[in-house]
Order: C-alpha cells, then structure tokens, then sequence
C-alpha cells in the first residue's frame, strides 16, 4: 500500500499542515512526521500531496518559507504560520467539526 | 495578492525550483537517517523506494504557481516565433498574402459600412423612421399630417447657397427643413435651440438658422458665444439659433453645413409655402407608438395629397425604410458597383487563402519528421494541435496589422472617389478595426486548417521515410495554382482595359485647351439679382481679371462650355427645313460669349475670322458655327457667308468656321457638340433675360493666380456673395471618373492576384525540387545534364502558367462583354491589354521559378543520393 492510500476529506490536508504549523514552524519532513505521530501512524502523507500542499498554502499567503537549519545540522526550509494563515485555521476548523457533526448526525440514524 | 504572488514566483520561477529540490532532498536525507536509525539495510535505497515520484511532487507543487496551460501556450507562442523566425521567407509570405487580401477587404467593407450599414449619427431608432417615395409639395404634406394616425411627417429639401459676402463668401450646403424636422429624428442640439413653432410657416418671417459643428468649428473657430449671430445666407439675414452635433447629416449620408426653415427656400414667392407646385419637397415620417411598419404603410396608401391650388389627388403615399434612400442625394457612383467591388476583393482574398494553404501544405511536408519524432516521443495529438494553432494564431497579428495599415492607406483614397463630398473622418474606427481583424483571422484559419489535418495525421503514423511525394496532393496543389493564374490574368486585362481607355480620354482632343483655364462662377440670379445686374457686374469682373498682367484672353460666356447653349436662339436655314424641320432637336444650340471667349478657350478658327470688338449691336449680325454644324446644314458647300435666323427672321452671317468641341465625354466615342456662337453685344437685343454664367480666364500659370485673382474680383466688385474660381478640369473631371476608378481599382486587384500567383508558383515549385532531390541526383548520376535538368522542373511550373493563362484569357473574353459599356475608346479585345496582361504574368511566373531552378540545378548528386 502506498502512503497516500489513506483517503482524506477534500480540504483537510490543508487543515491538518495548518494545525500541525499552529504550535511552532517546521519543515515539510517534520510536518509529515508530525501528523503521522499524533495519528497513531493512521495519516501517512506523502511527498506528492505534501509538497503541493505547502505551495498552495504559500500561494494563498497562509504559511511562509524560509531556509534553515535542521536539529541534525542540515539546511532545510521551514514554514511559518501567517496571521492570515492563523485565521484561516479557525475557520477551517469550526467548519471542520460542524462537518463532522453533521456526518455523525447522518450515520447516527439507522 | 494572489496574482502578484504569482507574478513574484515567477520572476524567480528558477531559484524556486532549486528550493523545491533542495527541499525534497532533504526529505529524502532525513528519511534516510530515521531508517538507519531502525537498522533497516540499505536505507538509502529504500528510502528512495518508499518516497515515491519525486519529480511528479516537484511538477505538482510547480503547478500550484504556474498554470500548465499557461505555460505550455508561452512555449507555443515562443516556439512558433522561432519557427517563423527560421523561416522568413514563408513567414514574410504568408503576412504579405493575407495581410494585403484582408487589408483590400477591411477596405471594402468600410466603404461598405460608410455607405449601407452604419446607423445614421443622432437619430434615435432610425428602424422606426420611413421615408416617402415621391417628392411632395407643403399643401400634401400638411394633409398627410392633419389625415395619418400612424406617423408623424417631417420634409427636407437641398440647395447650395453662398454663405457671407465678399471675399468671406464661401458655398454652403443648405438643408430646408419643417420645425419639426430635428425633433422627429431624436437629435439634440450642441448648442442652442432647434427650430419651433411657427418658424415653419410662412406667416412669421422665419429668419433663424441652425449650423453644423463641422461649419461652427470652420468657420468661427468653435466660438461658444454664435447663438445669436447674424449671418448672411444668399440674400438674407439670418440669426443662428443652433449649432448640430458632430457628424449629424439628417437622413441622408451626404453632409449639410446649415438647416433653414423651409419657408426660407428661394423657389417659394415671399415665403409662401402654398405657392410651389410640383414636388420640391422629400419627406419622412418616424411610426408612432402601436404601428409597425406593415399598419403604417397600408394606412399610407389611403392617404390623399394635395395640389397647389387645394384639389385632392389621390395617388397612393408609397413608403421605403429610411435605409434605402440614405445615398440618394449624394453623388455615389452606384451602390451595385461598390458590392461588386466587395466581391472581387473576396475573391482575391479567397485566392489569398488557397495560395498560403499551399505554402503551409509544403511546410507540413517539410516538418513530417519533426511532428513524427514528436509524436513518438510521447506529444499527445491535442498537444500538437495547439502547438500548430498557436503557429497559426501568432501569424495571424503581424497579418492584421498590416491589413490595418492597408485600410489606414487605401481606405481614405478609395473613399474619395467614391464619395468624394464627404470629408473623410477617420477610416479606421472600432468597426472596421474589428472587421480587419476578423478577416485576417478568418484568412489564416481557412488557409491553414487543412495543412494542420494533415500534419496531424502523420504523428499517428511511423516515422516516414523523407522524399516520398504524395502526387495526388500535388496535382490539386497545380489546378488551384492553375486558377490563381487565371485570375490574375482576367483582373490585370480588365486593369489594362481601363487603363487604356483613361489613357484615351486623357489624350482626347476636346476642341479646346483646359489646361491653364480658369472658370469663374456666381449663381447671381438665385441670390436675387436681375440678369441685367448680373451681366453688368460680369462686365466689370471681366475689365478687371484683364488687367491683370498673368492673363492671357479672358471672356464671358451665359451658358457652361461643355454641353451647356441656349436652343432656340437661332434656327437652322430655310432651305433645310424639309429635311431639318425647326423642331428642339435640330436647332443648334447657341452660346452667347464676348469676343474673346473663343481664344480663352483655346478654340480654335479653322476658316474665316473669329469675333473682333466690331461685332456689336447694330453691327451685321455674325455668327461662328463649329465644323460639325457648316457641314450638317451645308454639306460639301462652303458655310462661310450663309446665313442662320434668329425668330425675327434677322440673318446671322456665318463668318468663321472653328474645330469641333466635345459635349460630352461618353463611351459613344465622344458626341461632337454642335454648339455655335454668336456675340453678346449682337444677342442681348433679343436675350435679355440671359445672365452670364460664366467668366472664362486663359493664364500664364493656374495655381499662381488663383487667389490674387479672387482677390482682384472681390476688389472690383465688393459685397458679391460668393464667387467660384474652379479649373475647367474640375468641370471634366467628374465626367472621367469612372474610368479613373475602374483602372485604380482593378490595377490594385490584379497586381495583388499577380503577387499571390507569384508566391503560390515558387512555393509550389520550391517544394517539389526538394521532394525530387534524390530523384533528381540519381538522374543527374546517371548523366543528365544541367540542362535535362532545368527542362524538368520547368515543364512542371511552365504548364501550370500556360494553361492557366489560357483559361485565364478565356475567361477574360467572356467576362469582357460585361465591362465593354464601361469603356472608352477601347476594343473589349484590345490586344494590347491582353498581351501586356499575359507577359506580366509570365514574367512574375519566371521570376518566381527563378530561385527553385537555380537550387535543383545546383544539386550535388552525391549529396542528394545521401539525402534519404
């Protein structure tokens, strides 16, 4: 099974890489890991949806990437959380868990 | 932001891109390091494994920045200019081409437009507006009003009018119009008011005018402060009220410098608008509210009209939409001829089309192998369409610019013969931009949209052997050529045959000299002098214009020099009266003229004596008659001493005979005017009520004197309304018109088609030598020589020419039948413009063969057998 096999909500990848960015910057490798710690190795995101991710949320000037250096001394880029990016969070968030409400609520009639 | 965001990447879409790598492999290290960190063997090679498409990752994150599309078309467009940059011969061609045939098309079509299309400027809803077919007089347009419930009626009529007095004098165009006239249309003035209430009729002395902008901006510089001024038009004085919009021309397309009330129209006693009969005036009528045009003109054929005196007549009011009076009163040469030209500029751009078609077939030939690598190199069939439309799309901007440039440079000097009353605006507007602009898209799509098909088919196919001919497309590649050809030559021999008849009229003999002869002219009787006032202010004009050092002869005449005279004034002989009975058609017509007239003129005597200051009243009567007349009333005997009558049966002496003049310059080989002459101070006794028309003046030098001699008039008789001093050429000129059109406009058509057949023979031909190369080097291996050579490329191209030449001539002398009533003095066969017609098209077809020959017979066999 590939890493990208686990199939997310459209929209949610954005959301988790925001959250994960929320307690302090990072680089893409530590934000994979990071997720896939937190979720019991459940989310296992790969590089091809990673990366254009992280762009994505550049372009829209959530998050913003500078270079630096790794615990290990390696060069790496790390990004930031933007004010914009922060509210962005909240918002996606409520929207998130009303979503989930509203799917529980669903399933929850049988 | 986000698009500046964008536009940020990028600017630095490379330092990016390193980012993204750099950063990718540092994902790849540190999962390496956590891998070896587990103890796994051989952590690098599968933390490669495990990681997956990195380049696809990289690709996809680009993405997000950069629009595929957008870029790859980038790619398109700047791959396509290199291409054509390689290529700038057929690049240059293909512009050339289709730039000129859509140029010659936006041309046309602004004509078209000016003339058909284009709404008229400041009439609201002009598809409501109609107009009366027949011209009616104030009594029927009143019973029009006072009986329709369907329409509202306003009336025009036209007149040219002398604006100021003296040396300010200047010729207007003066439109009389109803009080309503404005308002009916839906315009609004500039400035002022337009016309109200009771200045329509007769019974207020409606002396108001309204001018247009065009006049206003002329003549007193745009100053605001006019309304209220007074002015002089003709013999009245008349307070401006008004000043139209820009470019408002009424109903018609022809401009108006100034709107009178009609009551103010010269052909009215004392305004009375009841006293003119007859129709003198044009009406329109805009439909009211709850009528179509169907109610409205069944309602209209009930209507009755009224005579002068009060009587009904009941003929029925025909109505026309207003769009097809629009150019009846302007001088356009023919509608049907303007739509006729528009066609033949399609069909040059039709020929345009085929020819690049062509070109881009040899191309796609050329480019097999290219488009066949890159099919197999994985380029989807979509992704070479678009690559070729964007080759296509890129040729198509320098072709509309230059199809711009050519309506920008054509367009006004072909609307200045068309119409040349009208000033000319600016050709180029948003419209005919758009119109170009789609011809020359249009163009490039017909031509290349078959060559692109069949590039694309190829990239299916294996890679192809080069230097395999496809014959069959090369035959129909010849017919077409074949056709150009042809064409070319039955628009250059209609070229020529226009040409030859201008040559022909240019050179006519008129029976007298109008180079170096200037015509002034006043309409003094119109403006309200008496013919005895006229003729004595005629009389002083004429003492002071020979006094000028510049003239040479100067003399006056009461009727206008070609085709004007007076019947009636003198009868044929007696003794002629069986076979001539004294009936309108056989009376010579008479020109009253001063002495000098005739060597003003440049008429000359052929026999007797011409005029001398001796000839005048109570002198013997004489008379100067032309060949053409001695030898209709006395033929084989000698005219000199014979006599014609006047009514009182008193004998005028035929004392000199002068070369005949020409009355007018029709097809008809030219008709001789039969006119004779006969001294002022001699007819006047009998012809009072004749004003002079006309001072005839014979200079050293035309455009010096022109404007010291108005000055000098105006001296000798200050406060004349105005005066015009024209060349007589002016007066010819019109006459020519449509002989100088046709050489114009078909010399441009047919010099085009001549190009295009030019280009569509070398490219053809350059083709087919580069497909036979190897054919060729095997021939050449085998011991042909150059010249074997030579003859088989030639006999390919040398018989397109020839048979299409031929089909060409065919067609010329059957079309030729159509255009023989247009000519002037020229065979419809004249051989002269066949055989010119044929050479220039031979010689193009030789040039354009030029460069493919000298390139097969420069063919190295050993080269060429290498070339497969």
């Amino acid at each position: 099974m590939s890493p990208d096999s686990m199939n997310l909500l459209p929209g949610t990848l954005d959301l988790l890489i925001l959250k994960s960015l929320a307690m302090g910057r990072n680089h893409g490798y530590g934000i994979a890991e990071h997720l896939k710690a937190v979720s019991d190795d459940v989310l296992q995101v790969g590089e091809s949806s990673l990366y254009p991710a992280l762009q994505r949320l550049r372009l829209n000037g959530w998050v913003r990437a500078e270079w630096g250096v790794s615990e290990n001394n390696r060069r790496a880029r790390y990004y930031t959380l933007t004010r914009a990016g922060r509210r962005r969070l909240q918002s996606e968030e409520r929207e998130f868990s009303q979503m989930v409400l509203a799917i529980r609520k669903v399933l929850a009639t049988t | 932001m986000r698009f500046i965001r964008r536009l940020v990447f990028w600017f630095r879409r490379h330092r990016e891109a390193d980012d993204l790598h750099d950063e990718l492999e540092f994902h790849l290290r540190m999962h390496e390091d956590a891998l070896k960190e587990d103890g796994v063997d051989g952590a690098q090679v599968t933390a490669r494994r495990l990681m997956g498409n990195r380049v696809q990752a990289r690709e996809d994150a680009r993405a997000v920045w950069i629009w595929p599309w957008a870029e790859q078309s980038l790619q398109d467009v700047f791959f396509a200019a290199r291409m054509l940059v390689r290529k700038p011969g057929l690049a240059a061609a293909v512009v050339l081409t289709l730039g000129l045939g859509a140029g010659v098309n936006g041309v046309m079509f602004s004509l078209v437009d000016f003339l058909m299309l284009r709404p008229l400027d400041h009439v609201r809803e002009p598809g409501r507006l109609v107009h009366v077919e027949d011209a009616i007089n104030y009594p029927s347009l009143l019973a029009m009003r006072e009986q329709s419930r369907s329409l509202d009626f306003a009336a025009y009529t036209h007149r040219t009018l002398s604006l100021g007095r003296g040396e300010e004098a200047q010729r207007v165009s003066v439109e009389f119009v109803t009080q309503n006239y404005f308002d009916l249309l839906g315009a609004i003035p500039l400035l002022g008011r337009w016309f109200v209430a009771g200045e329509e009729t007769p019974l207020v002395l409606s002396a108001v005018a309204v001018i247009s902008e065009d006049l206003w901006r002329r003549r007193w510089q745009g100053d605001p402060s006019i309304v209220g001024e007074d002015v002089w038009v003709s013999n009245g004085l008349y307070t401006i009220v008004g000043v139209a919009p820009a470019d408002f021309t009424g109903v018609q397309v022809s401009p108006v410098d100034l709107w009178l009330p009609i009551s103010a129209n010269p052909v009215l006693t004392n305004g009375n608008l009841t006293t003119a009969s007859g129709g003198w005036l044009r009406a329109f009528g805009r439909i009211r509210a709850g009528f179509t045009f169907e109610s409205a003109a069944v309602e209209s054929s009930t209507l009755e009209l009224m005579m002068a005196g009060g009587l009904p007549v009941p003929p029925p009011v025909a109505l026309l939409p207003l769009n097809e009076i629009r150019f009846r009163n302007s001088n356009v040469s023919d509608q049907t001829i303007v739509l006729w030209l528009f066609g033949a500029a399609g069909v040059v751009l039709l020929g345009a089309c085929a020819n690049v078609a062509g070109l881009l077939f040899v191309r796609s030939a050329e480019r097999k192998r290219e488009i066949a690598v890159r099919g197999q190199l994985g380029a989807a069939p979509g992704r070479i369409l678009r690559q070729l439309v964007t080759e296509c799309l890129v040729l198509a901007v320098p072709v509309a610019v230059l199809a711009g440039v050519v309506v920008l440079w054509a367009g006004p000097l072909l609307r200045t013969f068309f119409v040349p009353e009208v000033v000319v605006a600016d050709v180029l507007d948003g419209r005919v931009a758009a119109i170009t602009a789609a011809f020359a898209l249009t163009a490039i799509t017909l031509s290349a949209i078959f060559p692109v098909f069949r590039t694309l088919r190829l990239v299916s196919f294996n890679l192809p052997r080069a230097g395999r001919a496809s014959y069959a497309h090369s035959r129909s590649r010849q017919v077409l050529l074949g056709t150009q050809v042809a064409l070319a030559v039955v628009l250059l021999t209609l070229a020529g045959l226009f040409v030859r008849s201008v040559e022909r009229v240019t050179q006519l003999d008129f029976g007298f000299e109008p180079d170096r002869v200037l015509m002034v002219s006043a309409d003094l009787p119109r403006m309200g002098y008496s013919p005895a006032e006229t003729n004595a202010i005629f009389d002083r004009l004429l003492e002071s214009v020979q006094a000028m050092p510049e003239v040479e002869r100067a003399g006056l005449n009461v009727s206008m020099p070609v085709g004007g005279g007076f019947i009636g004034a003198l009868l044929p002989p007696r003794d002629m009266w069986d076979i001539l009975p004294p009936i309108p058609n056989n009376m010579p017509t008479t020109h009253m003229v001063t002495p000098d007239y005739l060597p003003a003129l440049g008429i000359d005597v052929i026999a007797g004596r011409g005029f001398t200051p001796a000839d005048v009243d109570g002198a013997q009567p004489v008379v100067i008659v032309p060949q053409a007349t001695a030898e209709r009333y006395w033929p084989g005997g000698d005219a000199l001493g014979q006599c014609l009558e006047n009514f009182e049966r008193e004998c005028f002496t035929v004392v000199g005979i002068v070369e005949n003049s020409r009355q007018f310059i029709d097809a008809s080989a030219g008709k001789v005017d039969d006119a004779v002459f006969v001294t002022q101070a001699q007819a006047r006794q009998q012809n009072d009520f004749m004003a002079v028309r006309g001072l005839f003046v014979r200079t050293t030098d035309t455009d010096q004197i022109r404007s010291g001699m108005v000055a000098a008039l105006h001296a000798a008789e200050p406060g004349l309304p105005y005066l015009q001093v024209q060349s007589l050429w002016s007066l010819l000129d019109p006459q020519t018109r449509s002989w100088r059109l046709g050489a114009s406009v078909f010399s441009l058509f047919g010099g085009l088609a001549v190009i295009l057949a030019g280009i569509g023979i070398y490219g053809v031909l350059a083709f087919s030598v580069q497909q036979r190369t190897s054919e060729i080097g095997i021939r050449m291996a085998l011991g042909a020589m150059r010249s074997d050579v030579l003859r088989l490329v030639m006999r390919e191209s040398g018989l397109v020419i020839i048979l299409g030449g031929l089909a060409g001539v065919l067609a010329t002398r059957a079309s030729t039948t159509l255009v023989e009533g247009f000519l002037f003095q020229t065979e419809a066969t004249d051989a002269v413009s066949f055989a010119s017609s044929i050479l220039i098209v031979v010689a193009v077809g030789a040039v354009a063969c030029l460069i493919p020959v000298l390139r097969a017979s420069r063919i190295d066999p050993m080269v060429a057998l290498r070339h497969e």
